[in-house]
């Protein structure tokens, strides 16, 4: 018999309110180590839940433990924050600062006193995140995506146990995200990893368990297999949109690629993704919302 | 479901001799020291020190107690506009810093703490117009014979605080005045206050009014009036009201974003300041010199 995984993360009856509006309804999660992927819309209420996560913001109800610490205590809320990493959605910079002076003021708030030692640690997370080179470089100089892996940097520093992650990926281009790829899982073997991303390919690349988030509630919570398993024999490939189809888009073979919950007698199944699994999961209010984003992404 | 509970301690790489606290003052210490704005006040303290002895030596046409003017409006309010810009240049990464060990409370001490950096400009400056003034009396200072000689160098010491009041100040807007006219518009309160408490008024209230004010002349009128006054109150009491002035601001910039023990801790640090502060002012008021109309130098 193998030992129960230690829980590092556990919500119980957790709900967030902003006035009137629930942006968590009554979560029940727990997680241990690997990497955990958190879909959802926007609005779905992943940020706020990533937030608590990070001890930023407060459950207004139910109980969060993290490192099996309280952070409600404020002396157990600074012991987690000793072994977090926290990457917000959106992150802004002091101005003036290199990527290298950022990273090291970071590493100073997270209690890396000593020098050589901090030092060492800031040039390896600038390395990991391919920044080793631009270090010194203002960081109103570099790309988006150059400033979004100085932003993972600093949530690197320490090799947290818990490492919180808003959308990591926006703005990296492909070999950017494949090397990330390389980090995070590698993070995932000894810490708690959980990201929140717009990206399906990242979640089917990388993560062991999706949870996704609609509406405040968790929708699913399994392995990425069986989230994908929901959608066999959902997802066709016609040569016109099937009437009934709950998503429909021409591929670049010129063939429509079907999604729906029931696939005509004669379609030719294809093997479902886990966005394919995802659209299907929330319905056709997520897909519009989808199918928008894919768009403007298109047209930009 | 339950969660099985796992040490959560520091990153052995993180661990030192030194404070978190101490090594955080010092990167903020450096940062203020780096500040243009700082580099150029502390640039004009230097050329105004020069203008002590080639000016107040030598042509004694400047009235002595203007000699305050230098460390309070130059490190003191140039202090409190880099303070302030300290204080709220991490504001873009607000996010990511919340979720860091340094609790703001100790994010604010740290910088609390490099507000000595401009306060030992001003010390230095003050205590060479100390050392200049004890050398050879400026017997022709406006009201010299007013004050005794302690109640004389708490003038010059007064203005050296401001050098510590100001960037204090400017730490305490910064966390909690947030908008980007703040330093500017508490500037020209401060100005404003700092005039308005020159008006001569001779009476206890009076000293009261005048006391208030975190920077006072001492005297109102100048050389070209007929007359002019020295305002009354004890130096050397006002030394105590500016430092709980000081006190309170510290603790009121503490207070944002701390909780739990330490936020009861410091609102009642807070309650005892201002009471202390009350108490000074009335000591300070009451006591020292009375409201005199001067020869003229």
């Amino acid at each position: 018999m193998t030992a129960r995984p230690e829980a590092t993360v556990a919500l119980t009856g957790v709900t967030r309110r902003y006035g009137a509006v629930r942006a968590l309804d009554g979560v029940d999660l727990t997680m241990t180590t690997g990497v955990t992927g958190l879909l959802g819309p926007n609005g779905a209420g992943k940020t706020t839940l990533l937030r608590m996560l990070a001890t930023v913001l407060a459950p207004t109800e139910g109980r969060l433990r993290l490192l099996g610490l309280d952070p409600a205590e404020p002396h157990e809320r600074t012991d987690v924050r000793r072994s977090l990493g926290y990457l917000p959605q959106e992150m802004g910079f002091p101005s003036g600062f290199s990527a290298f002076r950022f990273v090291d003021y970071m590493a100073v708030l997270k209690e890396w006193t000593e020098r050589e030692a901090r030092h060492h640690e800031v040039r390896r997370v600038l390395d990991l995140v391919g920044l080793g080179d631009l270090s010194t470089k203002r960081l109103k100089t570099l790309s988006g995506g150059q400033r979004r892996r100085a932003a993972l940097a600093q949530a690197l520093i320490g090799d947290p146990r818990l490492l919180v992650l808003d959308e990591p990926t926006t703005g990296l281009d492909p070999e950017q995200r494949a090397s990330l790829r390389g980090v995070l899982s590698a993070a995932g073997g000894e810490s708690t990893v959980i990201l929140a991303t717009h990206q399906t390919e990242d979640v089917a690349a990388l993560c062991e368990r999706v949870i996704v988030v609609d509406g405040g509630r968790v929708r699913w919570d399994g392995t990425v297999r069986d989230l994908v398993a929901t959608a066999l024999g959902k997802v066709w490939l016609a040569d016109a949109p099937t009437p009934g189809a709950q998503s429909s888009w021409r591929t670049g073979t010129g063939r429509h690629r079907n999604v729906g919950a029931s696939a005509p007698p004669d379609a030719e199944l294809v093997e479902p993704t886990v966005e394919d699994a995802y659209l299907l999961l929330l319905g056709e209010a997520a897909l519009s919302r989808a199918k928008g984003a894919v768009d403007s992404e298109v047209a930009a | 479901m339950s969660a099985v509970t796992v040490d959560a301690g520091v990153p052995a790489r993180a661990r030192s001799a030194s404070s978190p606290l101490a090594v955080l003052a010092a990167v903020e210490a450096k940062r203020f020291a780096r500040h243009p704005v700082f580099i150029v006040t502390t640039a004009m303290m230097v050329y105004s020190s020069y203008q002590l002895y080639a000016d107040a030596y030598g042509n004694r046409d400047v009235a002595g107690l203007e000699l305050t003017l230098a460390p309070a409006w130059l490190v003191g309010l140039g202090g409190l506009l880099v303070a302030y810009r300290l204080t709220r240049s991490t504001r873009r990464a607000d996010e990511a810093v919340a979720g860091v060990p340094a609790d703001e409370p100790t994010r604010t001490a740290a910088l609390l703490i490099a507000c000595l950096v401009p306060f030992a400009v001003a010390v230095l400056y003050t205590l060479q117009v100390v050392i200049a003034w004890h050398v050879e009396p400026m017997t022709w200072v406006i009201g010299w014979e007013n004050w005794s000689a302690p109640e004389r160098d708490a003038m010059l010491v007064a203005g050296a605080l401001a050098g510590l009041g100001g960037p204090v100040l400017g730490v305490c807007l910064g966390r909690w005045w947030r908008w980007p006219g703040a330093p500017l518009l508490a500037t020209v309160i401060l100005v404003a206050w700092s005039i308005l408490t020159l008006a001569p008024w001779d009476s206890k209230l009076g000293n009261v009014w005048h006391m208030t004010s975190p920077y006072v002349l001492w005297y109102s009128g100048t050389d070209g009036d007929a007359s002019n006054e020295a305002l009354g109150g004890s130096p050397v009491w006002r030394i105590g009201y500016l430092l709980a002035l000081i006190g309170l601001a510290a603790v009121t910039a503490l207070l944002h974003g701390a909780d739990g023990a330490k936020r009861a801790l410091l609102r009642r640090a807070f309650a005892g300041l201002a009471v202390l502060a009350v108490v000074l002012l009335l000591v300070a008021a009451l006591t020292g010199p009375d409201f005199t109309v001067l020869p003229k130098a």
